[in-house]
């Protein structure tokens, strides 16, 4: 009698803790920017950090936002002295790892802006990202436009 | 042989060993020029070649222009919007630490572009403005652009992309003396901490 009456209690328990946990993976953005440029500037090249909380390996397959015609995930490569772009049709990330795309290095191309972006403005953009074999999606709407080397 | 001979002989002798020594050491002792941490400074300056370019204000920029200062060169392309960006604003926080900190060690940045087509004085004088007003945007015909950057053994490669095209080039940077002469090379990549030192390293010790 006793132990069924205190059942509710115990499950409102159990449901506020694995509420309370983030005992789910998922897929995180930090820190998104935007280089700004001057007037008439065609391609944007925007930065980020992610961090797979996944246990398994994941693949970023595309970008999208409202404010940008399209989004490319390239590379600036500096090797035996020669600096070159290379673009990637995927991004991987290992499992519970971070990745940061940083100027120089991996970043954005956000070409062709629909509109003129201010400082002020909030960019909104998804991520679709493949995990075993299925595509997810990550919406933020966090970049701003900033200028700076890092 | 006279006492007199032999002493001849051996003050020839001696004489000639002294010289032999002296240019077997002298590149070792030209080389102890201070180690940079992000490329290297040359064992002896070179003169470049005469040259022939414009800048964002129509003023033509030449061998004169490198004199008087320390300067310092890059090449990219206003279309290309992650590494030239970079080391344009890497630069300017350089540049401008050096100037509060050894305010007569004056030097200039110039960006020069390899691509000529997109890159007139107008817009490298609204790119340029843009990102860091005192450095100097330069441009000029393609031939003279290539003449220009093969002196300095650059590199450069235009790749078609299905909108537009990039460039790979050589990534180096090129720090020219108050003589105009090719002083030293830099790579950009390296972290501003290490690009700044060696600045210094070279500004204090020549």
């Amino acid at each position: 009698m006793r132990s069924k009456s205190l059942k509710p209690f115990f499950l409102l328990a159990l449901f506020l803790v694995s509420f309370g946990h983030k005992s789910y993976a998922e897929l995180e953005v930090e820190d998104a920017w935007i280089r700004s440029g001057p007037a008439n500037t065609k391609t944007f090249a925007g930065y980020l950090k992610l961090k797979n909380t996944y246990s398994t390996e994941i693949s970023i397959k595309k970008l999208k936002s409202s404010a940008f015609e399209k989004i490319e995930i390239h590379a600036s490569l500096a090797e035996d002295g020669m600096s070159s772009m290379k673009k990637l049709n995927a991004l991987e990330i290992p499992a519970n790892s971070a990745f940061n795309l940083k100027p120089g290095g991996y970043h954005l191309m956000l070409m062709k802006p629909k509109k003129e972006i201010k400082e002020t403005d909030l960019i909104e953009f998804i991520i679709y990202f493949e995990v075993e074999g299925r595509i997810n999606i990550l919406r933020s709407d966090a970049m701003i436009l900033r200028n700076g080397y890092e | 042989m006279s006492k007199r001979n032999i002493v001849f002989v051996f003050l020839v002798v001696f004489g000639m060993t002294a010289l032999f020594v002296y240019f077997q050491s002298l590149p070792s002792l030209l080389q102890k020029k201070p180690m940079l941490l992000t490329g290297k400074i040359l064992t002896r300056p070179m003169e470049l070649n005469n040259f022939e370019l414009i800048d964002q204000y129509n003023q033509t920029f030449n061998n004169k222009s490198l004199a008087g200062n320390w300067t310092i060169i890059f090449f990219g392309y206003t279309n290309c919007p992650d590494v030239c960006p970079t080391t344009i604003y890497k630069l300017a926080e350089i540049k401008n630490t050096i100037i509060e900190d050894l305010p007569s060690k004056n030097f200039n940045t110039v960006l020069v572009t390899l691509d000529p087509d997109r890159d007139t004085p107008e817009r490298l004088d609204e790119y340029i403005g843009y990102f860091d007003e005192s450095m100097l945007g330069v441009t000029g015909t393609y031939e003279d652009i290539q003449a220009f950057a093969s002196s300095l053994s650059v590199f450069y490669q235009r790749i078609n992309k299905d909108e537009g095209y990039d460039f790979n080039h050589t990534a180096s940077i090129f720090v020219f003396n108050k003589d105009g002469f090719l002083f030293a090379t830099m790579s950009p990549a390296n972290p501003v901490s290490e690009l700044k030192d060696d600045f210094y390293t070279i500004l204090n010790n020549f």
